[in-house]
């Protein structure tokens, strides 16, 4: 990979040649138009006539102007998409037909209003489209369940995220609104790089359901999601570590940890619970022990023998020694 | 500051001096723009550890390329591309494609470092990769007795703890037909660098080498979709490959030159084997009646490897022991099946079933072990004869229903029942059965009061118990291993969020969890945990907001334990001992956000604290007839962040920034942290890498040019 400094230039000469004609010639930048919202004359002209009930977008905006303004920057406002509202019904696709509305002066019992129907109701109208991919499995997922809707987390005319019309700014920041135990782990010393920006709350969970458990979304159980990153422990390996092989986060919090390497409790504590047996398994590693620089309780402690932890390949590697 | 930072920022000045020039300097609204780049300068000032505040990112000085966003929009395509932190070790590039209604494609780069010490030190010379090596000389003299440990560490030179994973990955969806989706992606991650690694000659000497990392990791999926508002049709592959380029480490022991039947002059252990997985999968769901919908999913694949079997030892002095086989021949058949039927038969009833089965048939053949090298020095017996190719079949089944009773809207009232049994073999509980009963109240909808709250109580219990195998391997026999003992759960929860003005937000967490496990005489008995979370935004005006939340979180445990030699002491009740394990940790997480409050400037604060403090505290038998314990410190984890970010809006498409982050660590860790290991020959026996836990202090300021167009 490219040092700092021929990194920098390589970006800046992309910079310029991606930097509109408009701005070096002097004229005021454009605003993005993402679809245009043809005005009533043209919608007329143009358009077939809509259907009964439907009073066209360009209606809806003559008093809803922010809303429309709000939506033409989003995904759901590009019009060349045929899977978009826009290209649709345009604002009737999600909000119903208006036309009892626009005649009883806004009457808002006349059309739906997404925060004040009831919950599941919003997420039908949702899931006329988004029903691919990572949506298939909402329907009795664990947020489905606990009466969640589409606009819990997001917000079509108004987000506040850079992708995925967020209610927040951020995902940690949404999610903390009800996993705050989680979220305030992610602050411990040993953490995954989530305060670092490398890693989200959706880089290991798909909040709309999976197959597999706590909404994780890579794989069918929780060890397949941690090894899609940490494939070195997938093996399997000739001598398995049992409580490892069951599931991860037998020893390990994924969310953080006071304990080095994400562990639930240090070591010896920790192995000490399922290692009782004579000699040294089941010593007490005291304050005279640590004075005593113990090894087994100094430094990494019981995996400082016992490297291969999470399974050996080797024929001597039953004590996950070798 | 260096001549090629100073070019750089000149080239940059240069570059947008036209664009900035001829803009027309109009007092007007800011817009939306199509691109937007921070250009600055870094400079961070540390003390203490530098390595643990930058373990996944790169704060050196230097000029820095940040928070590059390029938008361009033709209306029936769009391109966004960006760049974070370019040309640091943290950098990150990507690009999204999208062609309205007909492809997508993402392309991504992305370095996350790990750096885990500035301050390591080795002896060992390293001639090849996976081979570390002492000096003959040297371990002659600690062999003979002429020398010592402490004159092999003498040796020893410092070198920065490092690796870091690199991430490509392409991702397409093209849209062949109206509802059919042709997905393919493929990912490769490397991971290079070294970590600290153990290798043991003896109970009490064991040493440390910065064990290299090597590998990469291939994955391949692909999926054709087709779906509609009524269903969806998928089938799908997905392969993983892994291959790790450093298969062995091989260790000098610097206490032994030459070897004899109870004594080695290096070691041998095997590292992570490239393995491959290779799986199919196939989903479908329909949508009927009701408000109805069925989706199924099922995978079936296999997880592989066959690495050469390094022999049982690497020591010629003891006679070669027969391989049972060549190679190691593992294999497990993974199949996984999940199945969801859910209903909304009447506006008021929400019901839903799942099943889930996952499968991990390990199909790997019995590596027989009569005897084999333990650590390279002695010849035993295997207790076991071999290997136990562990596999187990996972049947989760759970069902709810909600009802939202029209008298009270926006509430949901749900109960709900979960089973989980785990057939497994080769762990001493054959079979683990967990029954869960749930309950759970959500109020949303309501504009004032937010409420959710739920309760689960399991019943975990096993069969197929067998003693003989604990007996086998020299435990306790009432011993019950926590990851599959009988085990009653409770937890609550309880969310409240008021929001009395539509100024102002209130929220409260309390969530309490209490683990029992009735049948361990031995191991993890009681676990406890409640987190309190309490927190206010008030966002007065467009622009002006701020927040505060506290948090305290209280984890208990409590284990026993019979500190025994093999015979009567193994039996002797007086000899058991408890271990109370205690963590609490208070956090506190605030941020003010003033964009409007004086023209043109824009102010952000945010600060973070979290304070963590464990205990494990032993407690003896009144009848004990163990020596007196000498309890261990508290362990001591302290976290501060402060952060700053001003912009002053120079004019609508250009401003100049400052920000500054304050970190600060604390830490007493009686185990890890420079009291504990001061140096590297920790004690007579044993060399270790000497990368303590330490406190720090960062001050980082960062200037910057933001620019818009």
């Amino acid at each position: 990979m490219p040092t700092r400094f021929s990194a920098i230039l390589v970006f800046l000469g992309c910079l310029g040649m991606f930097t509109p004609a408009t701005a070096r010639a002097g004229a005021p930048p454009k605003l993005p138009r993402i679809g245009p919202v043809p005005t009533h004359q043209q919608a007329a002209q143009a358009a077939p006539a809509l259907p009964s009930g439907y009073v066209g977008a360009d209606t809806c905006v003559t008093c809803h102007d922010s809303e429309g303004k709000s939506l033409s920057h989003t995904e759901h406002g590009r019009a060349a998409n045929p899977r978009t509202p826009m290209a649709g019904m345009g604002c009737e696709s999600c909000h119903g037909p208006g036309k009892a509305h626009v005649d009883a002066d806004g009457d808002i019992t006349k059309i739906r209003v997404f925060p004040k129907m009831a919950a599941r109701d919003v997420t039908q109208v949702c899931l006329t489209c988004h029903v691919k991919s990572e949506h298939v499995n909402w329907q009795g997922s664990a947020h489905e369940t606990r009466n969640l809707s589409c606009i819990t987390c997001h917000s079509v005319h108004s987000p506040k995220s850079e992708v995925a019309q967020l209610k927040k700014t951020t995902q940690i920041e949404l999610c903390a609104t009800c996993h705050r135990p989680q979220v305030l782990k992610v602050q411990r010393t040993a953490h995954m790089p989530v305060r670092e920006g490398k890693m989200e709350c959706t880089s290991c969970h798909n909040p709309h359901g999976s197959t597999n458990q706590r909404l994780l979304k890579v794989g069918n159980y929780i060890n397949e999601s941690c090894i899609s990153c940490h494939t070195e422990k997938r093996g399997p390996f000739l001598f398995e570590h049992p409580p490892g092989r069951e599931s991860c986060v037998t020893c390990h919090d994924p969310h953080g940890s006071s304990n080095e390497r994400l562990l639930v409790a240090k070591l010896p504590m920790l192995c000490q619970r399922c290692h009782i047996g004579t000699n040294h398994p089941s010593t007490i590693y005291d304050g005279a022990q640590l004075k005593n620089v113990s090894i087994r309780i100094v430094g990494r402690s019981c995996v400082a023998c016992h490297e291969n932890i999470h399974g050996s390949n080797s024929p001597s590697g039953n004590a996950f020694h070798r | 500051m260096s001549r090629p930072y100073c070019a750089v920022l000149t080239l940059t000045a240069l570059m947008l001096l036209p664009a900035i020039a001829a803009a027309q300097p109009a007092i007007e609204p800011l817009r939306t723009s199509t691109g937007t780049v921070d250009f600055g300068v870094r400079l961070t000032s540390i003390t203490g550890d530098e390595a643990r505040n930058q373990r996944y990112r790169d704060l050196r000085n230097g000029p820095t390329i940040d928070r590059a966003r390029y938008n361009r929009d033709e209306g029936a395509w769009v391109l966004n591309a960006g760049a974070d932190h370019a040309g640091y070790r943290d950098q990150r590039y990507f690009a999204e494609y999208v062609r309205a209604g007909k492809l997508k494609v993402n392309v991504l780069w992305d370095q996350i470092p790990q750096f885990n010490s500035a301050v390591t030190l080795t002896p060992f010379t390293n001639p090849s990769p996976g081979v570390f090596r002492i000096d003959d000389a040297l371990q002659r003299g600690v062999e003979a007795g002429t020398l010592k440990l402490s004159d092999v560490a003498a040796t020893a030179t410092q070198f920065d703890l490092r690796s870091k994973r690199s991430i490509g990955l392409v991702d397409l969806v093209y849209t062949a037909a109206p509802h059919l989706d042709l997905t393919l992606n493929v990912k490769s991650t490397q991971r290079k660098g070294e970590q600290q690694w153990g290798i043991g000659f003896g109970f009490s000497n064991q040493f440390e080498v910065p064990t290299p990392l090597d590998h990469r990791t291939t994955d391949v999926g692909s999926a054709l979709e087709w779906a509609n508002s009524r269903g969806l049709l998928r089938v799908g592959y997905d392969g993983s490959f892994f291959n790790n380029n450093v298969d062995q480490l091989v260790v000098d022991n610097p206490l032994r030159f030459t070897d004899t039947t109870s004594a080695t002059s290096q070691g041998r252990m095997a590292l992570w084997p490239s393995s491959h997985s290779n799986m199919v999968n196939s989903a479908g769901s329909i949508k009927f009646a009701g408000r109805s919908q069925a989706t199924g999913y099922v995978s079936v694949g296999t997880w592989s490897q066959n690495e050469p079997v390094i022999p049982f030892t690497i020591n010629p002095a003891i006679s070669p022991i027969p391989l049972a086989r060549p190679t190691a021949e593992v294999e497990a058949r993974v199949t996984a099946m999940n199945y969801v039927v859910s209903s909304h038969p009447w506006n008021e009833v929400s019901l839903s079933a799942r099943f889930k089965r996952y499968d991990f048939d390990n199909r790997t053949p019995h590596f027989a072990v009569t005897n084999y090298v333990r650590t390279d020095q002695s010849v035993v017996t295997s207790l076991l004869g071999g290997t136990e190719p562990l596999g187990y079949v996972r049947d989760n089944f759970d069902a709810d229903a909600s009802f939202t009773p029209r008298a009270v809207p926006y509430t949901a009232f749900r109960v709900g029942y979960a089973r989980e049994e785990i057939d497994r073999t080769h762990r001493y509980v054959e079979v683990t059965r967990e029954n869960t009963i749930r309950a759970a109240v959500d109020l949303a909808g309501n504009q004032y009061v937010s409420l959710r709250a739920g309760f689960e109580h399991s019943e975990r219990t096993g069969t197929g118990l067998d003693e003989q195998v604990l007996d086998e391997i020299n435990e306790q026999a009432s011993l019950r291993q926590f990851d599959i003992s009988n085990r009653n759960r409770n937890r609550v929860s309880t969310i409240l969020q008021v929001t009395p003005i539509q100024q102002l937000g209130l929220s409260a967490t309390i969530a309490t969890g209490s683990d029992h496990r009735p049948d361990a005489a031995f191991g993890l008995q009681h676990l406890d945990n409640r987190t309190y979370a309490f927190g206010f935004d008030y966002v007065p005006r467009e622009g002006t907001s701020m927040g505060l939340t506290y948090g305290y979180e209280d984890y208990k445990s409590k284990q026993m334990s019979r500190q025994a030699s093999p015979g009567i002491q193994f039996t002797d009740p007086t000899r058991n001992w408890f271990t109370n394990g205690a963590d609490r940790v208070n956090n506190v997480n605030g941020n003010a956000d003033l964009l409007t409050l004086i023209p043109k400037i824009e102010l952000r604060f945010g600060y973070d604290f979290s304070r963590s403090r464990a205990r494990y505290d032993y407690v003896l038998t009144q009848d004990t007839t163990l020596a007196a314990v000498t309890q261990l410190p508290a362990v001591l984890n302290e976290l501060h962040h402060g952060a700053m970010d001003a912009r002053y809006l120079l004019r609508k498409d250009v401003s100049i920034g400052l920000v500054y982050w304050y970190d600060r660590y604390k830490v007493e860790d009686f185990a890890l942290d420079a009291t504990a290991l001061p140096k590297i020959d920790v004690n007579t026996g044993s060399i270790l890498l000497g990368n303590p836990y330490l406190p720090y202090t960062f001050h980082t300021v960062s200037l910057r040019l933001n620019y818009l167009w």
